[in-house]
Formats: structure tokens, C-alpha cells, sequence
């Protein structure tokens, strides 16, 4: 960590350097740490210390962007004449750009005591935690993370905003010969991952699922384990929720925008201070994120509005600029599927006939305009039979309009977790599902 | 700079490390964006730093800074020891390193024009004129153009006295045409979806794609395609174009044959493998008709390279051979936990991550067909071309690829007809033996991949796919919605 006072003397040197010129400047400081295991031994254990400054300069309603994790001043000297032979090569925007208002905000440092000081041996008995749980025949495959990230966002017009945060992350994959369970989980302190719990239900997963059979496809009501939900909200989020998409009418939201799409208890919200979620206070063009709804009480709610988004069609940015290389692009990154008031246990003993999915693997999206996604299970598929999970099910792989799947929402658990999301971390519940369309099997 | 690494090299050794390297890189990338004859996005970005790794008894390290001092990179040697007694203290199994021979060499990707020498204005230019020609045709809402070049620059030294320098340029571009109305949205892209196709070559190969020539096509492609039908849910035949089949032998090929995923090390995230380990040399992977290669020496080849971050020479392998299933991609430790030498695929996506297996130019070989001769054998049936998506299971079974289009053939000829929304899907070896033609080397081309995730933390890697369009029985089009 450099600390606040680095980033105030980088604003000082930068506003001296670019002194001629209208910016806008990312710098951040990663240190981030990675423990990885397979077979039950660590593999793969890697530790980066990354800088970077990415400066976005504009004149004549031109823009450019110049990136480095050079920040020496010559660094910057070179940045400068980068940005300066860009803007001339440049063609003017087909709306009016302006630097982002400063945002007043007091710095942020929410780095734990936990990470300043954890080191590869504390992750490393992470590890040993879940190879206790494991015992004498699951074999551990995963990995234990620790994360430090400073990021300041600075402008030629006087913006200074200085965010510091830090996070732990875990999966873990419990393997019974062709027998397997999952869990994830993200969290701001290493106590707050619930390692040893989540373990152990992966590892009586792994012991549950013993010879798996063979089902058709078809319509099947199902239960979907937080992290398979937290997989199709994502999907919804990225294809759903951009703004700029929505103002072309390329997205669905064209139609599904303020219309009903799913139950009372149906609530989803970009939460960067929920206490189960990772602060990213600030979005990149230093933009203060609040709670917003996405979805509430079934209604879908809002679309996203990036800084440039906003601009070219005259509406307010909303904090969702994740990227200054796309300044069109919008997306939530604190995703928080909220808690119903079902139990997980009435939910299967409630289900006659139906199918367990721990997780989806390797989702993607089939048709952007109708919300339609695909994927596969994977690791706890169970089939549910008279209230109880029985055996376990072979592979399967869905298609489904996201619409459609919300409409058949037939209740959510009031049991909510954390998971470390393939891109972001997410938080949700279990939900019951009618009507999922599974369209193919593995055999 | 070589001096500092080895000197580290020597430190680690002192302190009881049994192998080290060192790997310095600079990356060098621009990006353009255009739409609608708009520049969207233009940026150019500098990245170096070195990234250190450590063998300490059984054991591994790996850390990497963008510091340049001397106190920085002992520090980050410090780092990689610390990480690898903590590996060790947990070892159960002795680590191997396949031998390889000591290298002392430099490698540059071969191209005629260095991308980052032609202006910006030229190729801004180039991208407006595109997508204004896309955009002329009516019920285009959305033309889209880009381009991305990169300039990798490494040093790699190793305790065993291998020193290797290497510049790889990587060069890409290609334009899309969407579309939407009554019946959708509709895109067609080209020469490939998701950003175009990809080299290592200079701004020759973007000069070479015509970008504005093809234009209209695609544009008025994806107008039509608005209103056309959906293929009705069955069984067909289909010649599968080289574009689309490129994803197909990445996906249900490339990936599967990583010895890593084979020992488990990607479960947690990627998954496994259906390849075990006693299915090589026995499994009819295909038809005699498909026989693959890893070569990472085909010169403008996205995976072609002169020695892998392990130090390892480029080589060309055989994975299928007329449908055996033959061989696996491998790094130095995977190749000798099977007794065999390195066919050179780890690589990292940049100095901060460690080397892992990564797809090379996995390519199927061409057959003795032309593309006219495929389609002459099917009665009815599609031609499918473009990738719009793709999912597959975590073994590399199960597998659904979405693509732009299909052209209808009936009685052996294209119609003329157009379908939207095609989805077809298989199990791996099933398909693969359902192949009975591929087009020849008139048709081959290597494909780029600049996208392929892998790893935790997760890498980005750049690869390539040699395919010409060939020909499937039977394979099942259109999902029940």
C-alpha cells in the first residue's frame, strides 16, 4: 500500500505536468496474492504488485486515453507526449463531451488488519482448514486469495478521490471419484469467508453424489443453489442493464423496462456498502455509487448510465463507469440479489419432483436481445423426489430467456450468501424455479 | 537488464532454490473503436515488469513487480522464496521438470510493416470508411469497427543457463453490421465476430482483410437477417465454416488436450478433461477424415512464438492423427509426470502471471475437398458461419455453439436462403466422428484467438486455429426454447 498521501502528491505532480491539457487520470496499486490447489497440494501459489495510471485527455471534443505502470515523471513526461500526438490524430466525439463533475468525498481506506498483514503461509492454512474438512477420501482442488487495491481518481478540474479496500476470496471443488461439490465465497475480512462451514457442505456434496444418473431433457421445476443464481443475475446485469444499449434499443430492456417481470419478493440492487459485499465505493470517473435498485418488488427498475452514456443522451451517470476505454459501458458490480421468506428446507420438501443445481459452469449468452442463456450444471446436480434430494443427476445443459425464467419464480430463499462471481463478487439466495428448459444431456 | 535477472537468479539459487527463472516483458498495445464512422475509443498502453519464479525443494513461488530497482527485485525474490516454503511445507509428491536443452537465442515474429510505425490517422481512416459503407446500407442501426495491435518484448533467463530475447507483434482488426426490426436484432460480423481475426503479422494482414470491400456484404447480411426464419429443430447435415470451426477445435480440442486440465489443475475454475490419460493412443477421438496439430511455429500463426516462458522451442506436434487421439499439450512438469519432453505450451499473458498450458496454433489439417465439393454432397442442409456464441461443460463434452448465419443447401447447392438464430450442439467425440470432408489448404487459414481465458488469477491468451470449412452428418440445429 502507498497510502492517501501518494495519490495527493501524484495530483499535484500530474495537474503540474498536464498542466495544458484537460484530464482525466485512474491510478491504482494492486497487491494481490493467490494460493492454488489441486489433488489435495498446492500448485500454483503467486503473489503481483502492479501499478497503473490511465489518463484520459480531451480537446477539441476529442479523446484519448493513455495508459502505464511507469509512474516515475518521466513516466508521465511520456504519457503527456503519447496523449498529445492522439488528440491530434483524433476525430471529434458526435456529442458534446465534458470532464465528469469532481465528486467531493472524504478518502476511503476500508483495507482490513486482516490483509495488510496476511501472509502466504495464513493463506496456506486456509488450505489446510479445508483439507481437514476433506478427510480421507475427498480429494481439494481450489484456491484462497487476498487482495489489497488503492484506487485514486484525478482531474485537470479538481477532482481528488483516494479509495482504498481490500478483499479474500475461495473456491473450493470437493472430489469422490467422479463425485464432486462447489462452494465460493468473497468477503472484506478472512473470518467473514465462513471457510470451514462452506467446506463442509462441499464435501457432503461430493459424498451425496456417488453414481449419477441419467435424465431427459425438458421443463423441470428446479432449486438453484446462490452461486447458479448469482451466475443468471450476472448475465441479466451484463446483457439487461447498459444504458447505452437501451437508448439504441438494442437491448432488452426495450421491452422489459418498468414492466413486471417476476414475484413481490423479488428484489436485486447494485449494493456497494451491503455488509456481505466488496466496497467499490467509486466508479472510474469518480462517481460516488449508492444503493440502486435493479429490480424491486418484480419490477425491473433501472439501466445503467456510463459518463459517456450520459452525456451523448442527456441523462444523469448513475456510477457505473467500469472502464475509461469504454466509456459507453455500463454494468452493476456490486450485485445483491436480496432474501425472500422461503426456507431452503420447505423449498425441497415442497417439491415433489424436481432437480437440485448446485452451480452452472460456463455460461454464456445465446441471444443478447431475447436474454436467452445457456449453460451447464456441475458439481451437485440432485434430483429431488418427495421433498428430498435422492440421487445425484448427470451433467445437463439449459437454454433459458431470462424473462421467462423470472416469471417462473415460485419462491426465494430468505438464506442469502456471498460468492466470488467468475468477474465480481455477488450475493443471493436459493430460488425455486418452474419450467427450466433443459435442452440436452452430457451422454 | 539481462545482467539484474541473472544476478537474482544467483540470489535465489544461494538460498536453496533448486530451479529459478526470471522474465522481464514490456507490452506495448494500442486499441481503436469506431461506429458509425465515429471514433469511439483510442488508447495506446505501456505495461513492464518481471515476474520471478522459484523451485524450493518441492515447492513453488512465483512473484512479480513493475519496480524497476535492484531492492525491488530482490524483494520480489524474497516474495517468490517465501510463497514456495509455503508450498513446500504442504508438498506430498516430488516435482519433475522435463529436461530441455539450454537456449541462448533471440526470436521475432516475422512481419513487414510494424503496425505501431503506420499512423493512427491511417488507420482511424480505415475504420470510419468501413463502417460509413456498413452504415449506407438501410436498417443498419450500428456499424462497428476496431482494430488492436500489441508489441510483447521478453527476456527470459533460467538457473539452468537458458537466455532467450523475443518480440512477438500481434496485429488485429474487423467490422460488424447490426441490425434490428420486427423480427430482432440481428449482426453480422467480418472476417470473424468478437473483434475480428487476429496475427502475428504487421498491417499487411489488416491492409489484406479489404475491410471497406466487404462492408456492404455483411451489412446487408444482417438486414436480411432481421426477418429471416429459424431453422426448424432436427437433424442435418452441415458444412461448418472455417471461422466458426476455429472456436469448434478450441473449445472442444485445444482446451481438452492441456495435460494440466488432464492432472486437475484448472477443476476450481476451467474444469477437467474427458482426454484421460489411457485414452491417448486409443480413443477415436474423429473420423479419419480429422487430424490435428499443435504448431507454434506457423509464421503469422496468433500462438506462433520462437521458446515458450519456460524456455522451451516452438514445435509442432500431432493431438489427432487420421482420428487417433495422440498427444497433449504440455509444460515441463506435466511432460514428465508422462515420461516425455515439453512440446513447449506454457505461457503467461503477461510479466505478473505465472506460465501455464496454454493452446498454441491448434489446427485442423486440411483435407482434399473444395468447399463447393462439400456442399455438392448434402441433399438438405446448412452451410453455418460465424461464431455468435459458445458454452461447453467442464470435461469438454457437451458442447452449443451459436452462429450469425445459415445458407440453406438443398440437392447439393446453396439456395440463396438465409436463417437466423442457428444453434447447434454434440458431444465432443460424436461429433468429431460425424466429420467425412474437409476443405483443402485453398480454404485453410489461421485463425486468431485473441481471448482465451484460463488460470487463477485468470490469464488472456492469444492463439491460433488453422481450419478450412468441412463437413458433418446428422448433427442436431435449433434448441426447443
Amino acid at each position: 500500500m502507498r497510502g492517501e498521501n501518494f495519490y495527493r502528491n501524484f495530483f499535484r505532480l500530474m495537474n503540474e505536468h498536464f498542466v495544458d491539457i484537460k484530464f482525466l487520470a485512474v491510478i491504482s496499486n494492486v497487491e494481490s496474492a493467490l494460493t492454488r490447489f489441486a489433488n489435495s497440494r498446492i500448485h500454483q501459489n503467486v503473489f503481483e504488485r502492479k501499478n497503473n495510471v490511465s489518463v484520459l485527455a480531451t480537446k477539441d471534443n476529442k479523446v484519448a486515453i493513455a495508459t502505464s505502470n511507469d509512474l516515475t515523471t518521466s513516466g508521465l513526461r511520456s504519457i503527456k507526449e503519447k496523449l498529445q500526438g492522439m488528440l491530434e490524430s483524433s476525430t471529434p466525439l458526435d456529442y458534446q463531451f465534458k470532464l465528469p463533475e469532481p465528486t467531493i468525498g472524504y478518502p476511503l481506506d476500508n483495507v482490513t488488519e486482516d490483509a495488510k498483514n496476511f501472509s502466504p503461509e495464513m493463506r496456506a492454512s486456509i488450505f489446510d482448514k479445508i483439507l481437514h474438512a476433506c478427510g480421507e477420501d475427498i480429494q481439494a482442488f481450489g484456491y484462497v486469495s487476498d487482495n489489497v487495491t488503492e484506487n485514486s481518481v484525478i482531474s485537470s478540474n479538481g477532482m481528488f478521490i483516494y479509495h482504498a479496500y481490500s478483499s479474500f476470496s475461495f473456491n473450493f471443488v470437493a472430489v469422490k471419484d467422479s463425485a464432486s461439490g462447489y462452494v465460493s465465497s468473497s468477503a472484506k475480512n478472512i473470518a467473514d469467508l465462513d471457510v470451514e462451514k462452506k467446506a463442509q457442505r462441499a464435501v457432503e456434496f461430493a459424498k451425496m453424489s456417488g453414481e449419477s444418473i441419467e435424465i431427459e431433457p425438458g421443463l423441470y421445476t428446479v432449486i438453484l443453489g446462490p452461486e447458479a443464481v448469482a451466475d443468471l443475475f450476472f448475465y441479466f446485469s451484463y446483457v439487461c442493464t447498459n444504458g447505452y444499449m437501451h437508448e439504441l434499443k438494442m437491448s432488452p430492456s426495450t421491452r422489459f423496462l418498468g414492466q413486471k417481470i417476476g414475484p413481490d419478493d423479488l428484489n436485486v440492487y447494485d449494493d456497494p456498502f451491503h455488509p456481505v459485499q466488496i466496497p467499490f465505493a467509486y466508479d472510474l470517473c469518480g462517481k460516488k455509487r449508492e444503493k440502486t435498485p435493479v429490480i424491486e418488488n418484480g419490477i425491473f427498475k433501472n439501466v445503467f448510465y456510463s459518463h459517456g452514456a450520459a452525456l451523448r443522451f442527456g441523462k444523469s451517470p448513475t456510477g457505473h463507469t467500469i472502464s475509461l476505454e469504454d466509456m459507453d459501458f455500463a454494468m452493476p458490480v456490486n450485485l445483491v440479489v436480496e432474501g425472500g421468506d422461503s426456507s431452503l428446507e420447505d423449498m425441497i420438501a415442497q417439491t415433489k419432483e424436481g432437480i437440485y443445481i448446485n452451480r452452472f459452469h460456463y455460461m454464456n449468452v445465446v441471444d443478447p436481445y431475447e436474454a436467452m442463456f445457456t449453460g451447464m450444471t456441475r458439481d451437485g446436480t440432485f434430483l429431488i423426489e418427495n421433498g428430498q434430494l435422492t440421487r445425484a443427476v448427470k451433467n445437463m445443459r439449459f437454454n433459458v430467456k431470462f424473462f421467462e425464467f423470472t416469471q417462473n419464480i415460485e419462491a426465494i430463499s430468505k438464506q442469502i450468501e456471498s460468492t466470488s462471481g467468475e468477474y465480481f463478487p455477488a450475493v443471493a439466495p436459493f430460488m425455486k424455479v418452474r419450467n427450466f428448459n433443459f435442452t440436452s444431456k452430457t451422454a | 537488464m539481462q545482467e539484474k535477472l541473472q544476478k537474482i537468479l544467483q540470489y535465489l539459487t544461494n538460498k536453496g532454490a533448486r530451479y529459478a527463472d526470471a522474465r522481464y516483458e514490456e507490452h506495448l498495445q494500442q486499441e481503436i473503436f469506431v461506429e458509425n464512422g465515429t471514433l469511439k475509443t483510442l488508447t495506446n498502453n505501456f505495461s513492464a515488469g518481471t515476474g520471478v519464479k522459484a523451485l524450493l525443494k518441492n515447492g513453488w513461488g512465483f512473484a512479480a513487480t513493475d519496480e524497476r530497482g535492484d531492492s525491488a527485485l530482490e524483494r520480489i525474490a524474497d516474495e517468490a522464496l517465501e510463497i514456495a516454503e509455503a508450498s513446500n511445507k504442504r508438498a506430498n509428491k516430488e516435482v519433475k521438470l522435463a529436461e530441455e536443452p539450454v537456449h541462448k537465442d533471440k526470436f521475432r515474429s516475422p512481419y513487414e510493416k510494424d503496425p505501431f510505425e503506420i499512423s493512427e490517422k491511417e488507420k482511424i481512416e480505415l475504420l470510419r470508411h468501413a463502417t460509413l459503407k456498413a452504415k449506407e446500407i438501410e436498417g443498419v442501426i450500428r456499424a462497428t469497427g476496431s482494430m488492436f495491435f500489441k508489441k510483447i518484448r521478453k527476456l527470459f533467463v533460467s538457473s539452468e543457463g537458458s537466455v532467450i530475447e523475443q518480440e512477438i507483434v500481434i496485429s488485429g482488426a474487423g467490422i460488424s453490421a447490426q441490425a434490428i426490426g420486427e423480427g430482432g436484432f440481428q449482426a453480422r460480423s467480418y472476417p470473424t465476430s468478437f473483434g475480428g481475426d487476429h496475427s502475428t503479422k504487421g498491417w499487411e494482414f489488416i491492409q489484406k482483410m479489404n475491410l471497406i470491400e466487404h462492408a456492404p456484404k455483411i451489412a446487408r447480411e444482417a438486414v436480411e437477417l432481421v426477418n429471416a426464419p429459424e431453422i426448424e429443430p432436427g437433424e442435418y447435415d452441415v458444412v461448418i465454416s472455417g471461422n466458426q470451426l476455429a472456436l469448434q477445435v478450441h473449445e472442444s480440442c485445444g482446451h481438452p488436450v492441456e495435460l494440466d486440465r488432464v492432472m486437475g489443475s484448472e477443476l476450481s475454475f476451467a474444469g477437467g478433461s474427458f482426454l484421460s490419460l489411457e485414452k491417448l493412443n486409443k480413443l477415436r477421438y474423429g473420423s479419419d477424415y480429422v487430424t490435428i496439430t499443435a504448431d507454434a511455429t506457423i509464421p503469422g500463426g496468433l500462438g506462433s512464438f520462437g521458446y515458450d516462458d519456460e524456455g522451451v522451442e516452438a514445435q509442432r506436434s500431432y493431438i489427432v492423427k487420421n482420428g487417433l487421439f495422440v498427444g497433449y499439450l504440455m509444460d515441463r512438469q506435466t511432460a514428465a509426470e508422462i515420461g516425455l519432453r515439453s512440446n513447449g505450451a506454457a505461457r503467461a499473458d503477461s510479466w505478473s502471471h505465472l506460465p501455464i498450458i496454454r493452446m498454441t496454433n491448434i489446427n485442423l489439417m486440411p483435407g482434399k475437398y473444395t468447399l463447393e465439393e462439400l456442399i455438392s454432397g448434402i441433399d438438405y442442409g446448412f452451410l453455418l458461419d460465424t461464431n455468435k456464441s459458445w458454452s461447453i461443460d467442464d470435461l469438454r463434452l457437451n458442447f452449443q455453439f451459436a452462429t450469425e448465419i445459415a445458407y440453406e443447401i438443398k440437392s447439393g447447392k446453396l439456395t440463396g436462403r438465409i436463417f437466423k438464430n442457428p444453434v447447434y450442439y454434440d458431444i465432443t467425440p460424436q461429433f468429431w466422428n460425424k466429420c467425412d470432408g474437409v476443405a483443402n489448404e485453398d480454404f485453410w487459414h489461421v485463425w486468431g484467438v485473441p481471448n482465451c481465458g484460463k488460470g487463477q488469477p485468470m490469464q488472456v491468451m492469444h492463439v491460433g486455429h488453422g481450419t478450412s470449412p468441412a463437413r458433418f452428418r446428422k448433427i442436431k440445429v435449433g434448441v426447443r426454447k
